[in-house]
Parts: C-alpha cells; structure tokens; sequence
C-alpha cells in the first residue's frame, strides 16, 4: 500500500510545497507587523508582553502535533500501515522545536515578568517532559535498527505520553503556579483585547501552515529513503 | 512612540525571543529541505545506476 500511496503523495506535496511557502512567509510577515508594531503595549506588562505573540502559538503547536502524533500512534497498532509511523516520525522533530521555542520564549518572557528565567511550576514542568518525550521518540527511531521493533516502542512510547497533554492543559487549574492561567481557550469570554487577539491568531495560522510545510518535506524525505533503501535491498 | 518597544527596558527580551524563534524555525526549514534534495539527487543516481547496469 505504501508504494502506492507514498507516490501520488509525493508528487502532490512538492506540487503544492512552493504555495505552502508562499502563504507561510507572508502569514508570518503580517504577524510580525501586528506583533511588534501594530499592536498596543499590556497596561502591566508593558511591551514585554509582545513575547507571548511567539511564545503562545509555539505552546500550542507542541501540544496539536504531540496528538496528532499519538494519533497516528494509535492507527500504526490498529492499521500496522507504515504511512502512520512516517507520519509520527516526520511530526516528532517539529514538535520537539516548537516545544523548546516556547520553553526558551517563555523562559526570555520570565525574566521580565516573574524576575526569574525558570521555576519547577507544574506548566513549566510538565512542558520540559513534553520535549523529553519528544527526544525519547526521535531517539528511538534513530537507535533501533530494527524498524518494526522501533515503530512498535515508539507507537507505544507516543501513546503512553499522550497523558502528558491533558496535564500541561489543566496543570494551572490544578496546581498553584507561576504561570498565568488559560485566558485565550475560553472561546466564550476570551479575557483578551481584539487588539492583541488578532495577531496573536495571525502567528498561530502562520505557525499552522509552516507546521504543514514542513511536515510535507519531512514526509517526503522520508518517503525518499525507504525507496533508497528499498533500491540497495534489491 | 509606544511602539519603540526596541529602546524600551524589554527591548533585549523581545528582540532575544523573537530573533532565536526564527533562526531556529528558518535553520530546520532549510536544513530539511538541503537534506531533501541531497536524497533526491542520490535516489536519482541509483536509479541510473541500476538502469545502466
């Protein structure tokens, strides 16, 4: 099935790739207008608040792709189809750099804000386990030579540390930290200015579509090297 | 003048924050794109390899 499937999505994605790029760099351009000139300074944190415009859509993309990428943990046991741990190997390296983005954008926001670059609170915490996973997977694919072997741990490994997700989510509802609690999720009454939502949406769509770029690229690189390897096999 | 954030207190954090997230974003863009290509021009010289053979 994969032969199959690889090729006509091989084709398509570095057909529609350019238009990706395209959209990305002038969402991002938008952004970055809105994000530090177009938007006004918080009434308390002054500018430094214009970090969150980097740091929010980061957090939330390192939490969207580990889903996804336990998602397609998931479908690996159910399918045992190989199109699936591509998927979770080409999400795990864009996952782990948005996660450390907003670990060091967060870590840059502290500084200003909490007079401190780090604090063992439950959302910093459980976020820095977030991007150890991501490594534990990433590793796993890289020393295991075995590739079944390796999908299989790394399936479980992404399923079993999905539980991380619904506690970096609630973790400011349940502890008492540092860290803010949630101010834009709340669809209903969000306790953000238009203002500053709107290029705080333009970053996140931004980040959406390199997400996607990106991940056609990584899909397709790893497309190339099972057909290399295929090839010397024979 | 609000939007001088650059010469205010917090210009060094933001000018950090925002100048690491695009360098890494922008190194990873490239570095998978430089290793796409590579692979392609190798799955390439196989294939001729193997059709000259």
């Amino acid at each position: 099935m994969l032969p199959k499937l690889s090729s006509s999505f091989f084709e398509k994605s570095e057909k529609y790739n350019p238009i990706l790029i395209s959209i990305t760099l002038v969402l991002f351009c938008i952004g970055l207008y809105f994000s530090l000139i177009g938007s006004p300074p918080d009434m308390v944190q002054g500018d430094s608040m214009r970090i969150m415009y980097i740091h929010v859509p980061s957090a939330w993309l390192s939490l969207m792709i580990y889903t996804l990428l336990a998602f397609s943990c998931i479908l690996w046991f159910i399918f045992r189809n190989p199109i699936f741990s591509l998927t979770g190997r080409s999400l795990a390296q864009i996952g782990a750099t948005f996660t450390l983005l907003a670990l060091v954008t967060g870590s840059i926001w502290g500084k200003p804000t909490w007079g401190t670059w780090w604090a063992w609170d439950a959302r910093l915490t459980s976020m820095l386990i977030l991007f150890f996973l991501y490594l534990a997977y990433i590793l796993l694919w890289q020393s295991v030579s075995n590739k079944e072997t390796a999908a299989k741990i790394a399936a479980a490994l992404g399923i079993i540390g999905f539980i991380n997700i619904p506690i970096i989510k609630f973790s400011v509802d349940w502890w008492n930290t540092l860290h803010q609690p949630a101010t834009i999720s709340k669809l209903s009454s969000p306790s953000i200015d238009i203002s500053m939502l709107i290029p705080l949406v333009i970053m996140t769509i931004a980040s959406i579509f390199f997400l996607l770029t990106l991940f056609l690229i990584r899909m397709r690189i790893h497309i190339i090297e099972q057909r290399i390897n295929r090839t010397l096999g024979n | 003048m609000s939007n001088l954030f650059f010469i205010n207190e917090y210009g060094i954090y933001i000018l950090c924050a925002y100048s690491f997230s695009f360098f890494i974003l922008i190194s990873l863009f490239l570095i998978n794109i430089n290793k796409l290509n590579q692979l392609k021009k190798k799955y390439l010289q196989i294939s001729s390899d193997e059709r000259d053979s």
